[in-house]
Formats: structure tokens, sequence, C-alpha cells
């Protein structure tokens, strides 16, 4: 496995983590739309621009 | 609503459907990867909407919906954590399977896994699982579009009717063209399924809502709103739902079928793009279910009881986009069964056999497949969102074979044998018995046996010699990926 592919394996696992961790601390006492909507919308839109980030730095040579 | 409506939309729908399929069928060439994998030849755009229809099924619409409209905004985070960690395995494993595909020849993910570990009868085991375990998943979108017809009709279409009239449309778009007319009319499938939810939010929105919908729904049902799972539902239901990528083979058989790496960036961005827009209309229409028709029994019943209060054409458009998500997932499950079953099974018995022998064999089991997925969604087994995270909860048996055989070279097919029979027989025994030891749904203790069993067992005996080659290859896929396209 390669150093980008490490940081991007490195960043699921914090993700999970994190969705896992927001849900059973903060959630779970929001009864509101800017509580659960707003961060699990949120969240795959960060991860698509940085999915999109990766394969545009990583795969650069192979998009050309 | 007079089922005379209802038949006459499928009849439209599939006319569009069949036209499509007929121009897949004039280029359709000769072969089982012309037929099964389009000869690798799908793009960007035609490659993200069939991963995105093909995972994105009946679930969604009747599923999702119910567990919204039951537990809240929990259900949206259990289905937002599918898509990140596939966004991000997406990005790690459909480089390394396209290339082992275009090196070996694959068709098949358990074609993938014998090879790699140089033991055919893997292949024969991971065929058999996966078939086993996705006959509940097939069986889920034909129960889906069976309640949708029996509710939307009043009951002039009786369930089991509802739930025969898409395996027979399936059957029609994989049998006549393979892969190419589903990858194409999945197209067709997810722009329905798109639409029909815009329309149908624009309807709720402004007619059931006049107020706002988030404001009133907030004062309404605030306890939707925030999270209510358990730690152990949450992790029993999610620990599948983020691999699930990987596991399911007709996700995984899709790695094989893009034609270059600008089409795996489509793929993966056009499917995270999809996804997001489709799961959270869906987590709204929970929501505004539990606002607009509260105090159902069944939950699954949420999206009928709210298609009852929408016009009669609008309730068609969006039955047809729930049956367009049902068709474009079963008929690329049953393709990949099919082909499974010619390829890692028939081919394990008779190994000479020809191209075309197969073929017919794996052809053969399409409608035979269909038939008993049907006649298991008439047992209507409890709700639709559990019995999807069950299918894909008795697959983490391979799970640690599957990393192992892109990332570990010390992994061995002795390894693989004796963690994935054990793990998937106790995953379907606990979930049969309803049994959660300390707590635990039966994919965690699946995923730790075969973990254990896969590790242990894998540094005891010796690797094959492929295993170091196979490694290497995939994980410089880059390097070689250029020197195919030089």
């Amino acid at each position: 496995m390669k150093r980008n592919e490490l940081q991007l394996a490195l960043a699921f696992v914090v993700l999970i983590i994190l969705t896992f961790v927001m849900s059973f601390t903060v959630l779970i006492n929001t009864p509101t739309f800017s509580g659960g909507f707003t961060f699990f919308s949120l969240v795959p839109v960060a991860v698509i621009i940085y999915v999109v980030i990766y394969m545009a730095k990583s795969w650069k040579e192979l998009l050309k | 609503m007079n089922p005379l409506w209802i038949y006459l939309a499928i009849v439209i729908w599939f006319a569009f459907g069949s036209l499509i399929s007929w121009q897949a069928r004039k280029r359709l060439g000769k072969g089982v990867t012309e037929y099964f994998l389009a000869n690798r030849r799908i793009g960007s755009v035609v490659g993200a909407f069939t991963l995105s229809a093909t995972v994105y099924s009946a679930f969604m619409m009747i599923g999702l919906v119910g567990l919204v409209y039951a537990t809240g905004i929990a259900a949206f985070g259990f289905e937002i954590v599918f898509l990140v960690a596939s966004l991000v395995l997406l990005a790690l494993f459909i480089p390394r399977f396209w290339i082992a595909g275009k090196k070996y020849g694959y068709v098949t993910p358990a074609e993938l896994l014998g090879d790699r570990y140089e033991n055919r009868a893997i292949a024969v085991i991971v065929a058999i699982i996966f078939i086993v375990t996705l006959i509940p998943y097939t069986s889920v979108q034909l129960m889906g579009a069976g309640l949708l017809a029996e509710g939307l009709s009043g009951g002039g279409i009786p369930y089991w009717l509802g739930s025969l009239i898409l395996p027979i449309i399936a059957f029609v778009y994989a049998w006549w063209a393979g892969m190419r007319s589903v990858a194409w009319t999945d197209a067709l499938q997810g722009i329905i399924m798109l639409i029909g939810s815009l329309a149908l939010l624009a309807f709720v929105w402004i007619n059931f809502f006049p107020e706002g919908m988030f404001s009133t729904i907030a004062a309404s049902i605030p306890e939707k709103l925030k999270f209510t799972w358990g730690f152990n539902m949450w992790l029993g239901l999610c620990l599948p739902w983020i691999f699930f990528m990987l596991l399911i083979p007709q996700v995984s058989q899709r790695f094989f079928i893009l034609k270059d790496v600008r089409s795996i960036r489509g793929m993966i961005i056009g499917f995270g793009i999809f996804g997001l827009i489709y799961t959270v209309l869906v987590t709204i229409f929970g929501l505004a279910a539990a606002h607009i028709v509260p105090g159902l029994e069944k939950a699954d019943s949420a999206m009928p009881a709210l298609l009852g209060l929408v016009p009669s054409a609008l309730a068609l458009i969006i039955a047809i986009s729930i049956f367009a998500a049902s068709v474009s997932t079963i008929n690329s499950i049953v393709l990949s069964l099919s082909s499974i079953a010619g390829r890692d099974i028939y081919r394990a018995l008779s190994p000479k056999i020809s191209e075309d022998r197969e073929l017919f064999w794996g052809k053969l089991l399409i409608p035979i497949m269909f038939l008993i997925a049907w006649g298991f969604a008439q047992l209507k087994l409890g709700m639709i969102g559990i019995l999807s995270t069950m299918s894909s909860g008795a697959l983490m048996s391979i799970l640690p074979a599957l990393i192992g055989a892109f990332f570990w070279k010390r992994g061995t097919a002795t390894a693989v044998i004796s963690s994935s029979i054990p793990s998937v027989i106790v995953i379907g025994w606990f979930y049969m018995a309803g049994m959660k030891p300390l707590g635990l749904w039966p994919p965690v203790w699946g995923l730790i046996i075969s973990t254990v069993m896969y590790v242990v067992v894998s540094l005891i005996t010796k690797p094959p010699k492929k295993a170091a080659e196979f490694v290497d290859y995939t994980s410089n896929w880059q390097e070689n990926a250029k020197a195919i396209v030089d």
C-alpha cells in the first residue's frame, strides 16, 4: 500500500470513529435539524471533496 | 388507484427500457466477457449510473423510509456511514479489481479469489455463499414491489402479482443482451429514480408544509431528530453496510467492466453525488411521513401511505421510480449470479467446457433464481431494512479473504476455507435463532470468527505461489495501467 493510500485508509478509520462518537455523544441530545441531519449531510460532502482531490493528485498521470 | 393505470404505466416504462435494451442487443458480440462484462468497455456516465442504480434499490424508498419513519435520524446516519465508507473503499479497491480483471481475465469476484489463492474449491465455496445469501436480498426487492403495488391499488393488484411483474421485466433486460443492456437500462432507471423523488419532494413540501418543512417537523416530532439507536444495533447494522460494496458480487463485478482510469474516477464521483442526493431525499420522505401519517402499524407502509395522499399521476411516477430501483438491482444480481454459476460452479465440474456451454448454463439459472426469490418473497419475512442487512451480514464471512487477497501475501487457501465456512454457518445460525451473545449482532461475531481463523491459519500454512505476484501487481496498479494504456 502506497503512502497516499495509507492516508486514505486512515481517513476512512477516522471517519467511521467520528460518526460513531458523534452519534452517541452529541447527536443523541440534539432534537433539531442542526444536529444529526446537518452532521450526516455534511460528512459525505466533505468525503466526496476529499476523494476527488485524492484521485486528482494520486492518479494524475493516468488521467491526462 | 385503479389498477389499470398502474398496469398502463408499467407497460410504457417497460417499452422505453426495451428500446434501450434492443439497442444494446444490436451491439452484443460473442463470448462470456462480452455478455457478462460488456467487453470491459463501459464509460464514466453509464458506469456511475449502473453502480448507483444497482446499489440503491427498493430498500431505499420502502425500507429506509420505513426505518426513518420508525426510528428517526439514526437511520439516516446508518445510510450515510455506508456512503462515506463506500467512497473511500471504492477509491482503494476499484483500481485493484479493474487491473486484476484486465491482466488475468476475471469475470467474477469468486473467480478472482479462486485464482489468487490457487484453489478452485474457494471459487465454488464463495459462489455458493453468494447464491445462498443473495436470495433473501433479491426477495427484498420483490417484497418492496409487491407491498407498493398492493398498497397503491388498494388491494386491486395482489401482493403475489405485484412481486411477480418486476422479475419478468428484469429477466427480459438481463437475458436479452447481458451487462450492456443491464447497464444502459440502469442509467434510465437511475434518472427515473431521481426525477420521481424530486417531484415527490416538491409536492410534499408545497402541500403539507406551507410554513416550512424543517421547522414544522422539528416542532411536531423532535424525537425523530435525535439519535435513538443503541450501540449494538448501530454496530450490527453498520458493520456489514460499511463493507457492502466489496462483498456483494453484482457490485464488485462492476469494477471489471470499466474501460479506463477516467471511467473509474467518473464512477466513484457519480456514485457519491447520486448517493448523497438520493439518501437525503429518502430521509426527508421518512420524516415527512412520520409527521403526515403517524401511527402506522407497519413502518414499511410509510411510503405507500404517503403515496395514497398525492395525486394519482404523481403517485404513479413515484411508484415507477421505485419499481425502477428494484429492477435495476435484481437484474444486476441475477446476471451476476448466473455468471458465477457458469464460471465458478459449472466450470469447476467440467473444466474443459466451451465458452458457449458456460454461457448456456449460466443463463439457464436466470429464470430459476427469479422463481426462488419470488417464492421467498411470498413468506414476507421481517422488516425490509433488516432483511437487507442480514444478506450483507452473512457475506462478512469472506471479508478477511477478500481484503487479504489484495493486501496480504501470507493469506492462504486453507485459511480462506477454514474462516469462511464456520463464519457463515455461525452468522446464519445466530440470525435464524435470533441469538445475540453479549448483545453483539451476528455479523460482528461472523467477522470476529472469520478474521481470527484467517490470520491464524494463514500463519501456520504455506501461501500459494501466485500470492506475491498478485499482491505486487495489483498494488502497483498505476504503473501497470500505464503500461496497458501505452
